[in-house]
């Protein structure tokens, strides 16, 4: 995919390649825009998300059946996180579904608009179901931090971190989707336009309070709230309980594609492997891939590395065997003789398992 | 005689002791005219593709639907199942053990462990 330039890039000095977008990588500092999302309000584009809009009577129905979590009730305005899994329980997606009423919208990991599209599509045979792929022609924009609910004049009320909820709401004269949904413990809402007023809503809420939040920073949010990604720690590979993704699967709502599988490995207790938060004793020299070891014998991977390190800790993700993945253990770092990783918490983006 | 395709029978049949449990509930639903029972497959369920079976009085949409009559009752396909459905046996399974209706598919590769799912 040709790299696609972010609109909103004014004082950006350097830039990164994600997701086939070429998005600042700073504004500022790092240290102050991580401070901003994570104790005030920092802005970043999120515009390679993808976006999808379901039009049709069956769209929760069909989602119901063929996901992890109940979305068949969802009113208007209410929305939940769910996993599109294969019938051997791995995962496709994770995906924000968002009820509008007279369609439904679904937020997808960037660049996995056409794999979303092409697994409903396969299972849409009596449906009244048409998904159609509205990235290109909106921009969203992510407002993140516990001033966010303030600047967009909302209340804060904590929302479950499997749900989102969106309501219209006008930002500097154009109208703008605001859908909530929390970003692991912290307050986040995507903020969906036209690509033409999506300059005046940046600056707007930039004239408010705002921070500007480049890439790297995002993705030292996204590593130190335990959020796993599509690609490093999502796919194929894994199935929701391993990613742990146990708060967005619904165990008595019956059945989905994948749903004896992930039962199975819940009541057996046959989850092989967990996803877990990592702190390390070094702040650099780790990366992605490294294996963690006990008394030599490799017993996990790191997934993901934080960009640079927060209060003096360098933070990650990691797969760990569920025999290793002790909160409170410390493991070594196979590429750093001196280093090692402690398990911090299980990485439950979503919540707990569900009573 | 069924029409046959390598072994295949090109239809959707229904046994007699499915037919007969068809017209138990249609009865119970005061179905007295047309007993027929529709079926289609939705996406869905353990494998991926799922049953859906509805008893009906209402006559057939031939534009949209094919139908087989055996044993006194109307078994109606969506022509978009019928692709999923062809060559299927609908069966009762009763007793204590028993799964209540049951699809012998000949075009599932896969099915899951309570029956009403499957995969092509």
């Amino acid at each position: 995919m040709a790299l696609q330039e972010s609109p909103l890039q004014t004082g950006a000095e350097i830039f990164v390649e994600r997701h086939g977008f070429r998005l600042p990588a700073v504004y500022s500092d790092f240290s102050s825009e991580y401070a901003a999302a994570t104790t005030g309000a920092g802005i970043h584009d999120a515009s390679y998300m993808g976006r999808l809009k379901a039009t049709g009577e069956d769209g929760l129905d069909l989602l119901n059946r063929m996901s992890t979590n109940k979305v068949i009730d969802l009113a208007a305005g209410e929305g939940a996180v769910t996993v599109l899994t294969t019938d051997r329980g791995r995962i496709i997606d994770v995906l924000g579904v968002v009820n509008q009423g007279d369609h439904v919208i679904l937020l997808t990991s960037p660049g996995r608009q056409q794999a979303v599209i092409d697994w409903l599509d396969k299972y849409t045979i009596m449906e009244d179901l048409v998904v159609e792929d509205v990235t290109a022609e909106t921009t969203m924009l992510a407002l993140v931090g516990p001033e966010a609910a303030g600047l967009l004049g909302q209340d804060s009320a904590h929302i479950p971190q499997d749900s989102l909820t969106s309501r219209s709401i006008e930002l500097a004269g154009s109208e703008v989707l605001a859908v909530e949904q929390p970003l692991g413990s912290l307050s986040r809402y995507w903020l969906i336009s036209t690509p033409d007023a999506a300059a005046g809503i940046w600056q707007h809420l930039i004239d408010r309070g705002a921070t500007p939040v480049g890439a790297t920073a995002m993705d030292a949010v996204r590593v130190n709230f335990g959020v796993p990604e599509y690609g490093p720690e999502l796919g194929e590979p894994y199935n929701p309980l391993e990613a742990g993704l146990i708060g967005s699967v619904d165990f008595t709502k019956g059945c989905y594609i994948g749903q004896e599988v992930v039962a199975r490995l819940d009541s057996y207790k046959k989850v092989q492997k967990y996803l877990v938060c990592l702190s390390f004793s070094v702040e650099e020299g780790v990366s992605p891939g490294d294996e963690l070891l006990v008394e030599g014998r490799p017993v996990g991977t790191i997934t993901s590395v934080a960009p640079e390190a927060t209060c003096g800790v360098l933070k990650g993700l990691g797969y760990v065997k569920a025999a290793s993945a002790i909160p409170g253990a410390r493991l070594d770092i196979s590429s750093l003789e001196n280093a090692s990783a402690e398990i911090l918490a299980f990485a439950q983006p979503y919540g707990p398992a569900k009573d | 005689m069924p029409v046959t395709q390598n072994g295949v029978q090109m239809t959707v049949a229904i046994s007699e002791k499915a037919a007969e449990k068809i017209k138990y509930f249609a009865q119970k639903d005061g179905i007295e005219e047309n007993v027929g029972v529709r079926v289609a497959v939705k996406g869905g369920g353990c494998s991926g593709l799922t049953y859906d079976l509805k008893i009906t009085g209402d006559l057939v949409d031939t534009d949209t639907e094919k139908v087989v009559e055996q044993h006194g009752v109307k078994v109606i396909v969506e022509k978009k199942s019928y692709i999923y459905l062809v060559g299927t046996e609908l069966d009762f399974s009763d007793g204590l053990n028993g799964k209540g209706f049951v699809f012998e598919n000949p075009n599932a590769k896969k099915a899951c462990g309570c029956g009403t799912s499957f995969s092509v």
